[in-house]
């Protein structure tokens, strides 16, 4: 049975499945270099983990996508998040405390 | 001209605290419903929000999102999704849109309340876009079961339920009042926005989204996801709260909130998710199991929230992961067989592949729940029908509302098998109180003023209040003989059990 320790300190978005998750997902990979990123794939969301902190730049997943991303971008795709969550003047900060 | 960023002008703009010249600052904010717990103001002052936003952002980004989820219906809507759908998907729908949409409705007053009676500017603000999302929770739940309405009359109850005394809305408000709106604006945040939005909306608005987008019903996925991305924002709201109030040298009263909150909210969910993906989503399109979402949503990402802001795990914590195995099956026994009771078309879901898959997800479902309904398929194969229904009401919680059943595994043994069918009971000032569990009664006890007057749908019928006759009850609790609930497949689930269709016909 899980417990509440298992799942460590793995924190970051839980995205609505589409082009936004998954540039979001390639945008976490660069940004939180040296970190092991995990996703987890549900029929219509997907979770990123990273242990203790995540950070999802908005000019990176605009890179990825070719167009300007706005926080609300994001907002709009994004129903959870494992963690607590800081917004930042150039992004999204999830930290484990 | 250029516009400031939002972090240069957000800091000066949210200290809209002042020092009131003509009136007194208690009158403004009385405690018993600004702050029941002491806390100088300079110290709310500090509540940081962790999930700015700023109106003029809120604004266009709430119209993206109601572009994309409304173009997204409205692209679907001649493929009449619904008309195809199995009286599985249509009892899910029913289940989820009655009760829920008016309750969207009431949480904006819960949160204009937290915005006009906090004392913390930076929670006055949350709230306030707070207030905006929940009306628009309201609002698009109630147009899109509206669409349903030609079809299935059923959907009326969207708008309808909420003014009712039917017993499951009875329990609903029970519990909604309890934590969102009868309490001070600080109580009721750490109730509703911590307990209740962080703890278990994610359940029902993003799990069921799976179980959805499988189904093909893209409609309804995107409809939970979309009210889901605002929840994640104003269910910040209590974080800030519960660490003012600790380091304050309130987490007693912080936890207790939190005790309190959480298990109200999982008794409502247990029935409402648990019976949605256990039973009503149809077997091909279940994601997971209630136990496995649960783990993942509950268990997993919430109860690390609670202990890294300083919290305990609450008292009830191992009953109520013996609770997420056991008490929603116990419920769906009880909803199919008391269906007159409820407004749409109950079904059992427990054809043999289903059975197989509760045993699988539920080790042991079949040698507990899986007997009694048992009881229940040999009286359809034998044509009994009447007998499927039980003569006499059921033991109602007097905390919950829902029904005192058996648990499978606690407690005492019957016929070799632990069977817990323990009615908690209090007597307390001349009158005995019932409830279905340890934490119920807990609750009650905590504050036997506060619920004492609440009369179940059972206290009802016993004093009076509900009118004699065959009919008074089903009047009494909105349902016109139309409105009263029949098996959603006309006995012919147990087909799957060698039943001639010739029989279960007549
Ligand atoms: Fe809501
Ligand atoms: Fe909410």
């Amino acid at each position: 049975m899980t417990t509440a320790d298992d799942a460590g300190n793995l924190v970051g978005p839980v995205m609505r499945a589409g082009d936004i998750a998954d540039a979001v997902l390639e945008a976490i990979q660069e940004d939180n270099e040296g970190r092991e990123v995990i996703t987890e794939a549900h029929a219509s969301y997907i979770r990123i983990k990273v242990a203790d902190e995540c950070f999802v730049r908005f000019e990176t997943v605009g890179d990825v996508l070719g167009r300007t991303v706005t926080r609300g971008d994001i907002e709009s795709n994004m129903p959870s998040f494992a963690g607590f969550i800081r917004t930042e003047p150039d992004g999204i900060r999830f930290v484990a405390r | 001209m250029a516009l400031l960023e939002m972090h240069e002008w957000y800091d000066l703009a949210r200290d809209t605290n002042w020092t009131p010249a003509y009136v007194a600052e208690d009158e403004i904010f009385p405690p018993e419903l600004s702050d029941p717990y002491g806390i100088s103001v300079e110290q709310w002052e500090t509540f940081d929000e962790p999930y700015k936003v700023c109106y003029r952002d809120y604004v266009e980004t709430q119209r993206d999102k109601d572009i994309g989820a409304y173009s997204v219906k409205s692209a679907l809507a001649r493929a009449d999704f619904f008309k195809k759908a199995s009286p599985h998907w249509k009892a899910l729908l029913a289940l989820h849109f009655s009760p829920i949409g008016f309750a969207e409705f009431h949480s904006a007053s819960a949160f204009a309340r937290m915005t006009r009676f906090s004392r913390a500017p930076g929670m006055r603000n949350m709230a306030t876009f707070g207030t905006l999302d929940e009306m628009r929770h309201g609002q698009i739940q109630m147009y899109f079961a509206y669409e349903f309405i030609k079809q299935d009359r059923v959907f009326d109850w969207a708008h309808k339920s909420s003014k009712t005394e039917n017993w499951i809305i009875i329990s609903l408000r029970h519990a909604l009042d309890d934590i969102e709106h009868t309490r001070d604006a600080i109580s009721a945040a750490i109730m509703t926005n911590f307990a209740f939005e962080q703890g278990f909306t994610n359940l029902q608005f993003i799990g069921l989204s799976a179980d959805a987008a499988k189904a093909g019903d893209h409609t309804f996925a995107t409809m939970l996801q979309s009210i889901q991305t605002d929840e994640a924002r104003h269910a910040q709201i209590g974080t800030p709260l519960i660490s003012i109030m600790i380091e304050n040298g309130r987490k007693a009263e912080a936890q207790r909130l939190v005790d309190i909150g959480f298990w109200r909210i999982w008794k409502q969910f247990s029935a409402l998710s648990g019976i949605s993906m256990d039973y009503y989503t149809p077997l091909e399109f279940r994601e997971h199991s209630l136990k496995e979402f649960m783990h993942e949503w509950v268990v997993d990402q919430f109860a690390r929230n609670m202990k890294a802001i300083g919290l305990d795990l609450p008292w009830y914590w191992d009953y109520f992961l013996h609770d997420i195995e056991t008490f929603h099956h116990s419920q769906q026994i009880g909803v199919y067989v008391y269906r007159a009771t409820e407004w749409w078309r109950p079904i059992a879901c427990v054809s043999p592949a289903e059975r197989d898959w509760l045993e699988e997800k539920y080790p042991g479902w079949n040698d507990t729940y899986g007997k009694c309904w048992d009881v229940v398929i040999d009286n359809i194969r034998g044509g009994r029908f009447e007998k499927t229904v039980p003569e006499v009401p059921p033991l109602i919680c007097n905390m919950c509302g829902l029904e005192v059943t058996g648990i499978a595994g606690v407690g005492r043994q019957v016929n070799g098998r632990t069977w817990n069918a323990t009615n908690f009971h209090l007597d307390h000032e001349g009158r005995r109180y019932h409830f279905c569990s340890e934490p119920c009664k807990w609750v009650f006890e905590l504050e036997p003023a506060r619920y004492q007057g609440h009369r179940s749908i059972i206290d009802r019928l016993l004093d009076g209040t509900v009118p004699p006759g065959p009919d008074g009850f089903y009047e009494y609790m909105g349902q016109s003989f139309e409105e009263r609930g029949v098996c959603g497949y006309d006995y012919q689930w147990v087909d799957g059990y060698d039943l001639p269709r010739a029989a279960a016909a007549e």
